[in-house]
């Protein structure tokens, strides 16, 4: 089953491929983070004086060898005006989640019935959420990307 | 992407100049396969450079190849 899949991916052009890994890294670091954040035992820990965050540490370390193997994997890939147009459309709904999530967040932290629990979680625990914010935002571009190439493949 | 009012006879005319494949006249016009296949399905609106392109590929005028579909 997943070695038809991938098979069935490799088919796809350039850009399309490219479209998948995307959502399976950035859909993966986003389910990573969401992890950490909420279902993880030591989620809460304050963090105390040298201590790593781990968590960012990790997800930046994953951002940039993807982003580079990406690069690598596609440099000189032609891209035509099609590519062009479904990566715009991509990028709007990709930045609109992402408005929409800052909006979410912001109202939510300034709810009275949330205080308790804002001030209960250390700030390494809110910026993390940020940055579950905008892998979440790149995995929706993506998936938009493959939903548009996935219909041309109709 | 939906559908557009744009028709177009590409396929038609792929077939009539040796049933020239997707990719070649998506090479021939600077444009991918995947992009000549949206455009045969009528889910995509080239633009007028692509449009042109694409005509001139054919050696025929764009509304040749592309016509405005009344509703």
């Amino acid at each position: 089953m997943a070695s038809a899949f991938i098979v069935w991916v490799r088919k796809g052009e350039a850009q399309e491929r490219l479209a998948w890994m995307a959502l399976v890294i950035f859909g993966c670091a986003t389910v990573y983070l969401c992890w950490q954040l909420f279902f993880s035992a030591q989620r809460f820990e304050p963090l105390h004086a040298g201590h790593v965050n781990k968590v960012a540490s990790r997800f930046f370390l994953l951002f940039a060898v993807a982003v580079w193997y990406l690069r690598r994997r596609f440099r000189g890939v032609y891209v035509d005006e099609r590519d062009r147009a479904i990566a715009h459309r991509a990028l709007e709904v990709g930045f609109m989640l992402l408005a929409l999530l800052l909006v979410l967040a912001s109202a939510i932290t300034g709810l009275h019935s949330y205080d308790g629990f804002i001030h209960s979680v250390p700030p390494i625990w809110l910026s993390n959420c940020m940055l579950m914010f905008l892998s979440a935002s790149a995995a929706v571009t993506s998936a938009v990307r493959v939903h548009a190439y996935l219909q041309d493949r109709r | 992407m939906s559908s557009t009012p744009i028709v177009n006879a590409i396929r038609r005319l792929r077939f009539a100049h040796g049933e020239m494949t997707q990719q070649a006249l998506a090479e021939a016009c600077g444009a991918t396969r995947q992009t000549i296949i949206a455009l045969e399905a009528g889910r995509y609106a080239p633009s007028l450079e692509l449009a042109f392109r694409i005509a001139r590929t054919f050696g025929v005028g764009v509304e040749d190849v592309f016509q405005w579909r009344e509703s």
